[in-house]
């Protein structure tokens, strides 16, 4: 049995400061790795995320990453990475980790995703250039999550995002801003390579149970939507979730 | 089209105002949302403390000099908060 915890959208602020912390002390005898879907700062500063590695301090299992908007913001990206390293948090950026538990291995492929939106109202690959940019960031993410995917020969296989993969996660937003929450062309990646779980955050006023087209599981595990610290989920050692 | 008082339509009165709740350096919120209806500013969404709260409802009645009806719930590292006194 492996058993992993998730959340995403902590924002964490400098008022965040002892605050977290207290919700997260159960998670070391309860869980085998916590994952950490985006938007970790409020604002993407290097002083923020200093804050959620002081508010890990005591979680003793892996933590696994990826960045999320608000991360991306101030643009100090590469600084945030190098202080939830020191922190010892993984954090994944077009990229996958394994995390051996007790005899078996779970792996955690991790983008950030980009928009795009889903059928029936999707931006293509046409037009401006800033247009065509803007959609094949969100390819590159889906090709890299794919890729990284497929390179995972673990036990169980978690993809790890901050924007959605599926429309279903999204319900209860306004449909105008789906195109800016997520992307069909990440969860046709998942589809592809195969995965476990897909656990995503991004949409506070979302849905969290889902599915892709293929029937891999999809978790929206946005705080706002979870109203809790974080999601458990378990797998037996064939990889179902219960 | 609803218009107000100063001749700015009410669309683009809650557009601006999330713009602004989006982009000031001390707010980013992307998650509040900003309905003119009536002359007042509806205020709606999630933050994760009632600092962030009132950062959020100031930042509205400053920008639209308008009446606010907060909406807003804060939704913290536990779960939902009880309101805190933001206003």
């Amino acid at each position: 049995m492996l058993t992993v915890a998730a959340v995403g959208d902590l924002h964490v602020g400098a008022d965040s400061a002892g605050r977290l912390a207290p919700h997260l002390r159960g998670l070391s005898g309860q869980v085998d790795a916590l994952l950490l879907a985006g938007d970790l700062t409020q604002c993407g500063t290097v002083e923020e995320a200093e804050v959620l590695v002081r508010e890990l301090a005591d979680v003793s299992v892996p933590v696994v990453a990826v960045l999320g908007n608000h991360d991306l913001h101030s643009r100090q990206g590469a600084k945030i990475r190098d202080v939830l390293a020191v922190g010892g948090i993984t954090l994944l950026d077009r990229g996958a980790t394994v995390v051996p538990v007790n005899g078996h291995v779970l792996g955690v492929a991790g983008v950030t995703g980009f928009g795009g939106g889903f059928a029936g109202a999707c931006a293509s690959d046409f037009g401006e250039p800033e247009m065509r940019a803007f959609v094949a960031r969100t390819h590159a993410e889906a090709e890299a999550l794919e890729d990284s995917l497929r390179g995972l020969a673990t036990d169980v296989r978690i993809a790890l995002l901050h924007y959605a993969p599926v429309a279903d996660t999204l319900q209860g937003e306004r449909p105008e801003i789906f195109p800016f929450l997520g992307s069909y062309v990440l969860g046709a990646a998942v589809d592809r390579a195969g995965a476990d779980l897909v656990v995503h955050g991004h949409a506070h006023g979302g849905t969290e149970r889902g599915l892709t087209p293929g029937g891999v599981r999809v978790h929206n595990v946005a705080l706002p939507v979870l109203r809790r610290p974080y999601r458990v989920f378990h797998f037996e050692v064939d990889g179902a979730a219960v | 089209m609803s218009m107000t008082n100063s001749g700015e339509s009410a669309a683009y009165q809650a557009a601006r105002a999330e713009e602004r709740l989006a982009t000031d350096d001390h707010i980013h919120e992307l998650g509040v949302h900003v309905r003119v209806d009536g002359g007042r500013a509806v205020v709606t969404g999630s933050v994760t403390s009632a600092a962030r709260k009132q950062a959020v409802l100031d930042a509205v009645r400053d920008e639209l000099e308008l009446e606010i009806v907060d909406q807003v719930e804060v939704i913290g590292y536990g779960g939902a908060e009880a309101d805190e006194g933001a206003s």
